[in-house]
């Protein structure tokens, strides 16, 4: 590890160090379960269980909405260069959503925060990752009224999903701040 | 003795899960769910509207029957004659001459959109909705 202050960074503050491994190592977190979850079989190519989320969220919670949202970016790009779907309407798909998502989640965290556990701003997080990319696919592929046949399906999904992410999120949290908490800062 | 242990932990995850939501996210999911089921509702309304049967041959419009009588048509295709049933806004292919039966063994349709093709015989049925409104694009 380069002690902060040594020549080779140039005058990064040893905050600012702090900042950018705690962010790498998040990322990366959420970079592998994004990842695993691409080899989880599923009956329609665009359904996912949205783990990584999770992550974000204990970002989100924990660091501030500005590390959630690098987080949140970094974890769309690289994943999809993983899951080899880089630059494809999916990788459009998640990222906006994905932004979306950790805005609206951010939102309703700082300021109808008492009113929602996690489990609520993860499932409202889920439910606009699928109405954006519900839109986008409407303006930018399909342009057929059919497509919002589906909104039902996608609320249903963003109950049980959201849920489950949430739930991940308060476990993942505890975790996060017995371990990294403490220790970095 | 396992099976009894597992089934206690779900329940007590099942507890947790309970725990952890507050009266918000109780509301929220409670409005999502009436939300889906409304939808649902709207978009079996919407396909209620279904009111046409275009039938073409050899890529022409023949006959535009509205589906609320019930008739048997008979059409003359490019192999013979086909017989196409209209009953309770349900429209199907009774007897075709073509080989395979395709078009029969496709059923009923009452949907907008919906489409029986019998290609050896080059009869096209297409249920449409309003009249003269196909879809609707932005």
């Amino acid at each position: 590890m380069a002690s902060p202050g040594n020549s080779s960074l140039g005058n990064i503050s040893p905050d600012n160090i702090k900042r950018i491994t705690r962010i790498s190592v998040l990322a990366g977190l959420a970079i592998g379960i994004y990842a695993l979850e691409t080899l989880i079989p599923k009956p329609l190519p665009w359904l996912r269980l949205g783990l990584s989320n999770a992550v974000v969220l204990c970002v989100l919670t924990i660091f501030g909405l500005r590390d959630a949202l690098i987080v949140s970016i970094l974890r769309t790009a690289i994943g999809t260069l993983i899951a080899g779907i880089f630059l494809t309407p999916f990788f459009f798909f998640g990222l906006l959503g994905g932004i979306t998502s950790t805005l609206i989640m951010g939102f309703f965290f700082y300021y109808v925060g008492n009113t929602f556990s996690l489990v609520g701003i993860s499932i409202l997080g889920a439910l606009s990752h699928n109405t954006v990319q519900l839109l986008l696919a409407y303006s930018l592929y399909i342009k057929r009224v059919e497509i919002f046949y589906l909104v039902p399906v996608f609320i249903l999904l963003a109950i049980f999903t959201g849920s489950l992410t949430g739930m991940a999120a308060i476990y993942l949290r505890g975790v996060l701040e017995k371990n990294l908490v403490t220790v970095e800062c | 003795m396992q099976k009894v242990r597992q089934r206690s932990r779900f329940y007590s995850l099942v507890k947790r899960f309970f725990k952890i939501l507050t009266i918000g996210d109780k509301l929220l999911i409670v409005c999502l769910f009436i939300s889906s089921g409304s939808s649902l509702l709207l978009i079996k309304n919407i396909h209620a509207k279904a009111k046409f049967c275009v039938i073409s041959v050899n890529g022409k419009v023949a006959w535009k029957v509205p589906l609320s009588e019930n008739r048997e048509i008979v059409v003359n295709g490019h192999l013979g004659d086909s017989h196409i049933e209209i009953k309770n806004s349900k429209v199907r292919m009774l007897d075709s001459p073509c080989p395979l039966k395709i078009c029969v063994k496709a059923g009923c349709i009452h949907r907008p959109n919906d489409m029986i093709i019998c290609l050896p015989n080059r009869i096209i049925i297409k249920v449409t909705g309003e009249e003269k409104l196909d879809g609707i694009t932005w």
